[in-house]
Order: structure tokens, then C-alpha cells, then sequence
């Protein structure tokens, strides 16, 4: 029997709805139906709809086709709290935190002892109350997000719309925002519509999805729709989905790694047949002094014997060229990088060893070298597992090993490389930078490789996604991937 | 000196009336214009208003000021037009750039032949607010008040819609609407303010309080009643100036005002420093 009571009736109903910009389409055919404490997450690749999709919720965008309906108590949008993308504030205005969040009560029917509270509350509950003075372009991007979110609150809002409120957070932040925001839906039953490109938080968080791929947005239960099929469609990398008991999922790229050291090593060669541009750091190149440099230190953290030698301090300055790695790099030649001493490198000798390397890694190394680590083939992320987290925090003390477990070290720190750059590969950026190696041998610690340090793909599409500028300014792919684990380990402990 | 200037109301009276409430006007929409970054397409606004005049003396219409008002009026919507979205932000700086060329180079090539036409034209451009008329002082009066109230009742919801439009949509606010009723009044405004009191005392009096008032301010409401204090005050102490050391009135209003837009920023700092 149908119940009559409002709270029992879907708050937005999308039906066959077109939306676009001008003459150009952007999604067809949408329906959706979103219940009162619903969390529906949007997911897809960038440009396929999931913010013109919300600023139709919104009434910014006027669909050319079909039909959104909203629930009667929703009609004029009073308790819809909306928080755009940061790109979408105009930074040429001047305002302060709390004139910026007072801007979220506009239109609303209430007196101004009412408004003063909602605002106090509002900065309270989001920890900026500090910050009521200051210029909202002075805060951190984190703090900027929790104005924005407070700005969302002051409306008492029935149904929070978040585009993308992670993007360019670092993970505690992104981690506290997300908490946030669940216990608003789970404690206040707010419902809440998420823009995100992170897996993890769909499968973990949601209750209902909606998969944006090729102009069509497919909407349904979470449980129903995230499975491995929809996903490989949607991104178009094979993806493995698995459900657990306690209602999570791991999510998993499935793409191996040869496949992508393979288009590193084809646009390695390519340039160098070509003719490399003299400038390492531009986008698209694969920086082999940086490959080098890394993998050698990565491979000698495993057995330091505190001699060191200004060998590698050249090879930074040099200009690259195979002569230079075949007369600079002799085998034994001890380096100094970052304040890490480093005895032991890979003989290599010019373009032929970097690709026999190249090939090497391109092997079946994860099942051999990595140990119980797995690869996904996708992001050079690795999340350590509990144990991980309880193993002593000084991957340098603990780096002696023997002359096989260095050979195979070096190769593993080569794949990781090709594995960090798979990232950029896929952007058609297939560069491999220079990461700050103390930071890498962190990464590849024996304690992390002892406890079997797990890759998921989960989490990378939203770094592949909302980090996309990373790669073009030559900032390490990697590079965030130790601060994750780390956070991610310290938070399980907790 | 004082008494030599209140002497003068006598004379120039309207003159002076006419720039106070032009200044009022101009600095109010100038909050929006500087608010959306948008400086320069003030400059082309007025560019095309001289073109208007030019069209209306080379056709010997015999209506500068509607022809410099829809000139304006129809280069302010197409300029709004192309720049809806914030993404644009580079079409809508080609499409302010195009105007401004435009109207700075045909003005001058359509009345190069005509007798006294470059004359007119330099006159525009020199801003010789000394020639307005009652019919300006009125025009500017009753334009004053219905956007000083216009600004100073909707200032929360303009806050909002210059921050973000988004959000403004989410409200109820119709974006497209506002921005369209902006361009008119922009282009209205512009397009009498070239024709009555010149090009440089109009761009002058649109951007400099609001940037003045920028500087100022932290928040974007206090803009609203920020900027028309600043430009009452700098078209006065300008006029007081001319009028003492005998210059010509339009340029030494913006010379004040621009001197006052660099104090602010010495202000500012200060306050950076003291503060942080």
C-alpha cells in the first residue's frame, strides 16, 4: 500500500531527462529517483556529465528534454545545500569566511537571531570558527572546503549536493570531510548527492550509485550496479569488484603491468630514436637519469655500506644521453642522494640496459620479487595492511640484505618506477620523475614488502583524476602514495 | 579657495551635480564590474558608446546620446553574453578587447573627413564634463536613486551571484536574468556618462572607487556603500582642485581618484602587515 506520508516519496525524480550546453549533448536519457536519506555517489570519467547533472538538480541547467521533479518541501531549493567545486568560486570577490557562509542564507525565511546562530553553529560544527575573519582566499584548501560545507549547513538542508569536495586534499583532510558529511546523512538523514572520482568511497559509503559514461548515466543500488562489468565500462580499464561480508567492497584494476611498461618502453625508444628534448621534466617524457637515479637507490637501500661518492651528483647535472649513463654509471660506484647513503647500483649500459630492464620489469616480477605485494597495474598506490602499520617507521635501519635480494630489489625498483608512471602514462603523460627517492625507499621498505602490502585501484582514479595537473607540473606521481599509506595505516591502528 | 568654489556653483552648478551623481551611479555598478574581474570591458563599453556618438554625427541624426546609450546597451549584452560562464573567462577578454579596438579605431576613421568631427570626437575623449546639461543632471539624478536603492537592497543576493552563480541558481536566482538587467543598466549608464561627461571621467568613475573600496574592505557588501563614499569624495576634492588651479575638471577627478586607489593599496599592506 502506498504510504501517503511525505517523507515516503522520492525528494528528486530525473525522468528521461537531456541535458546539454548550446547545441552540444552531455547526457541523454537520465532517470533517477533519490529517497530521503539515499547517499547516491556520481562516478565516471571527467566531462561525462556528473556536474551538469547536479546544477540540473539545481535548476542552474534547464533540461531540453523529460522532466526533474522535485518533492513538494524541496520546490524552491530552501533546503538544498550545495557545495561546488572550488574552480567555480570567483576569486576576484573579497569576503571573509563569514560573510561568505552568510551568503548561504540568502532567500531563506528567518529572522536575524536565527541567522546569527545557524552561522556560529555551522562554523562550529566545521572547526573554522577561527577563521571567521579572514579572507576566504587566505585559507588552506581544506579549510576552504569546510566553509564551503558550512555554507551548505546554514541552509538546515534536507539534501547536500558535493561535487568533488576532495579534489586537491591531502588525505586527512579528504578523510575528516567524508566523515563529516556521512554522519550528516547517517545521524541527521540528510540526503546526499557525492561527485567523486573515488571508488573507495563509492563501494564503502553509498547506497546508491550512478556510473556516467558515453552521454548515459546509469543509476541504481550500489550493491546492484558496482560490480565489475559497469565499471570497466565506465572507465574503460578492466576492473575487479569484490563485495565482503561486512558490506564494503575492494575494487581492483585488473591491467597488468606489462602492458603499460610495454608503452613506456616503445615511447622511451621512440624518443631516443627521434631525438630526445633536452628538457627531462617536459610532459611525456620518460626522464631515464631520474629512472636510473631512482631505481639504483631504491635497489642499494637495500644494503648500505656507508661509503659514499659524488657519482650521482653528476649524473644529476649531466645532460642525459646513453654515453653518460654507460660511462658515469659503473657498477660499483657509490651515491649520495638526499642524505641517504647508497653503495650498490645496476650496471647499466646506456639504452640497452634501461630496456632490458624496462623488459625485465615488464615480466611476471610482482609474483617473484614483490613478494605478497600485488600490483594493480594502475596507480602506484600501496596500501599497507594493519600489520604494516605496527612495523617500525625507519624502512633505512633495516635495509642489509643479501646480493640476490639486492639484484631482485633493483628490479622491482625499476617496475615500481614504470608502475608510478603508469599513472602518467595513462594520461598520455608517460613520464617518469624525479620523486624524492628517500621518500621511495620509504615506499619499498621490507617491512612494508614483509607484511604484504596490498594495491588497490579504488582509490587511484580519483588521484588519476583530481591530481591530472600533478603530472604536468613534474610532481611526482609517487610522491603522495608514502603519505597515503601512512595515513591510511595510522588510521586503522586508531 | 573654498570660497572661490562655492562661487563657481553658480556657473557650473549642474556641471558639478551632474559629475557627483554620475560618480554615484558609476561607482555602484563599478562593485559588479570590478567584482567580476571585468576592468577593462568598462573601458570597451565607453569605447563603443564613442563609436555610437561618431555613427550619430557621420548620419547627422541629431541623437548622440541614444545612439551612444544603445551602442553601449548592445556591446555590454554581447559581452555578457559571451561571457555567461566563468569558464569563458578568455572569449569574454578577446570579445572586450574586439569592442574596445573597434570603438577607439572607427570612431576616429568615420569622422576624419567630416568638418570638426575629430574635434568632437578628442572632446569625448578629454572628458569635458563642463559641457552637461540640465537634462544630464536630472537624467544622473533619478538614475542615482534607482540604483543606489537597487544596490544597497539586493547587495546580499549580488554577493552571492558574484561569488557563486551556481549557488545563486540553487537559491531560486535566476543568473542569466540578472546578468542581462546588469548589462542594460551597465550599457544605459556607460553610454550617457561618454556622451555627457566623456570617455575618460565614465571608465574613471566605474572602476577606480570600487578598487579603492576593494582595498578597503575585506567583505564585498561594504563595497556597496564603500564606493559611492569614495567617489562623492574624489569628484569633489577633483572639481575643488580644477576649479583652484584652474585644470581641466574631468581629468583632475580621475587623477585624484587614481591617487586615491594607490593610497589604498599602501593601506593595504600596512593592514597585511599589522595584521596579517
Amino acid at each position: 500500500m502506498a504510504s501517503d506520508r511525505i517523507e515516503d516519496q522520492p525528494v528528486v525524480v530525473v525522468e528521461n531527462v537531456e541535458l546539454g550546453y548550446g547545441r552540444i549533448p552531455v547526457l541523454t536519457a537520465v532517470r533517477m529517483e533519490v529517497r530521503q536519506g539515499d547517499f547516491w555517489c556520481f562516478i565516471g570519467p571527467n566531462g561525462e556529465g556528473k556536474t551538469t547533472l547536479i546544477k540540473a538538480l539545481l535548476g542552474a541547467v534547464r533540461p531540453r528534454r523529460g522532466q526533474i521533479a522535485l518533492r513538494s518541501d524541496f520546490m524552491k531549493r530552501t533546503r538544498i545545500g550545495f557545495v561546488p567545486q572550488e574552480s567555480e568560486l570567483n576569486p576576484a570577490v573579497s569576503t571573509t569566511v563569514q560573510e561568505f557562509i552568510s551568503c548561504g542564507m540568502i532567500g531563506l525565511p528567518i529572522d536575524s537571531s536565527t541567522r546569527r546562530l545557524r552561522l556560529e553553529q555551522s562554523m562550529k560544527l566545521m572547526e573554522i570558527l577561527r577563521f571567521r575573519d579572514r579572507r576566504i582566499w587566505e585559507l588552506s584548501g581544506g579549510q576552504r572546503q569546510r566553509a564551503l560545507i558550512a555554507r551548505a549547513l546554514v541552509r538546515d538542508p534536507l539534501m547536500m549536493i558535493v561535487d568533488e569536495p576532495t579534489a586537491g586534499l591531502d588525505f586527512a583532510a579528504a578523510a575528516g570531510l567524508l566523515e563529516t558529511i556521512t554522519q550528516l546523512n547517517k545521524e541527521k538523514g540528510i540526503t546526499v548527492i557525492f561527485v567523486t572520482h573515488d571508488l573507495d568511497i563509492a563501494a564503502n559509503h553509498s547506497s546508491h550509485v550512478a556510473l556516467f559514461r558515453g552521454g548515459r548515466a546509469l543509476t541504481g543500488p550500489t550493491r546492484e550496479l558496482l560490480n565489475s562489468e559497469n565499471l570497466t565500462d565506465t572507465f574503460g580499464v578492466s576492473m575487479e569488484v569484490t563485495w565482503l561480508k561486512s558490506g564494503g567492497a575492494t575494487i581492483r584494476s585488473k591491467v597488468s603491468p606489462a602492458e603499460h611498461t610495454e608503452s613506456l618502453r616503445e615511447t622511451f625508444l621512440q624518443e631516443q630514436i627521434e631525438g630526445a628534448p633536452q628538457d627531462p621534466q617536459a610532459p611525456g617524457i620518460i626522464n631515464p637519469k631520474n629512472f636510473i637515479s631512482e631505481s639504483a637507490s631504491e635497489a642499494s637501500s637495500e644494503r648500505r655500506s656507508g661509503v659514499e661518492s659524488d657519482s650521482d651528483s653528476k649524473s644529476k647535472s649531466a645532460p642525459l644521453s646513453p654515453k653518460t649513463l654507460e660511462s658515469e654509471r659503473s657498477p660499483d660506484a657509490a651515491v649520495e642522494e638526499t642524505g641517504a647513503l647508497i653503495t650498490s647500483k645496476p650496471r647499466l649500459q646506456g639504452i640497452e640496459s634501461l630496456e632490458a630492464l624496462l623488459v625485465k620489469a615488464s615480466g611476471n616480477e610482482e609474483s617473484d620479487s614483490y613478494g605478497e605485494e600485488q600490483f594493480d597495474g594502475h596507480d602506484g598506490v600501496i596500501e599497507e595492511t594493519q600489520q604494516d602499520s605496527k612495523q617500525p617507521a625507519s624502512p633505512l635501519k633495516k635495509s642489509v640484505k643479501s646480493a640476490p635480494a639486492k639484484k631482485a630489489s633493483a628490479r622491482k625498483s625499476t617496475t615500481s618506477r614504470v608502475k608510478a608512471g603508469t599513472k602518467a602514462s595513462s594520461k598520455n603523460t608517460a613520464e617518469v620523475d624525479s620523486a624524492t627517492p628517500v621518500k621511495n625507499i620509504k615506499k619499498k621498505s621490507p617491512s612494508t614488502r614483509k607484511a604484504g602490502a596490498t594495491r588497490k585501484a579504488s582509490s587511484s582514479s580519483s588521484r588519476a583524476n583530481s591530481k591530472s595537473s600533478s603530472t604536468s607540473k613534474a610532481k611526482p606521481s609517487s610522491a603522495k602514495t608514502p603519505r597515503k599509506t601512512v595515513a591510511s595505516s595510522s588510521k586503522k591502528k586508531s | 579657495m573654498l570660497s572661490n568654489f562655492i562661487e563657481s556653483f553658480s556657473l557650473f552648478g549642474p556641471t558639478y551635480w551632474t559629475a557627483w551623481f554620475a560618480a554615484l551611479c558609476l561607482a555602484w555598478l563599478g562593485v559588479v564590474v570590478v567584482s567580476r574581474n571585468q576592468g577593462f570591458l568598462a573601458a570597451a563599453l565607453a569605447q563603443a558608446s564613442t563609436l555610437g556618438i561618431a555613427c550619430s554625427l557621420l548620419m547627422e541624426w541629431g541623437k548622440p546620446l541614444i545612439f551612444s546609450m544603445a551602442f553601449s546597451v548592445f556591446a555590454a549584452l554581447w559581452m555578457s553574453g559571451s561571457s555567461s560562464s566563468s569558464r569563458n573567462a578568455s572569449r569574454r577578454e578577446e570579445s572586450t578587447v574586439w569592442v574596445f579596438l573597434v570603438g577607439a579605431s572607427m570612431s576616429t576613421l568615420l569622422l576624419a573627413k567630416e568638418p570638426y568631427g575629430l574635434e568632437e570626437i578628442q572632446s569625448l575623449i578629454a572628458s569635458s564634463i563642463v559641457g552637461s546639461t540640465t537634462a544630464d543632471l536630472w537624467g544622473f539624478g533619478i538614475a542615482a536613486v534607482v540604483i543606489g536603492a537597487l544596490s544597497l537592497t539586493c547587495r546580499s543576493r549580488l554577493a552571492l551571484l558574484l561569488t557563486d552563480p551556481v549557488m545563486a541558481s540553487a537559491i531560486g536566482m535566476s543568473v542569466r536574468v540578472w546578468l542581462i538587467a546588469f548589462a542594460i543598466i551597465l550599457g544605459l549608464t556607460v553610454g550617457g556618462g561618454t556622451q555627457s561627461l566623456g570617455l575618460l571621467f565614465t571608465f574613471g568613475c566605474l572602476v577606480t572607487p570600487a578598487y579603492s573600496a576593494r582595498n578597503l574592505s575585506k567583505e564585498i557588501q561594504p563595497l556597496f556603500w564603500i564606493a559611492p563614499v569614495v567617489a562623492t569624495g574624489t569628484v569633489f576634492v577633483g572639481l575643488f582642485l580644477s576649479n583652484a588651479w584652474d585644470y581641466p575638471p574631468g581629468q583632475m577627478v580621475v587623477a585624484v581618484q587614481v591617487g586615491f586607489m594607490a593610497m589604498t593599496w599602501i593601506w593595504r599592506s600596512f593592514r597585511n602587515w599589522l595584521w596579517g
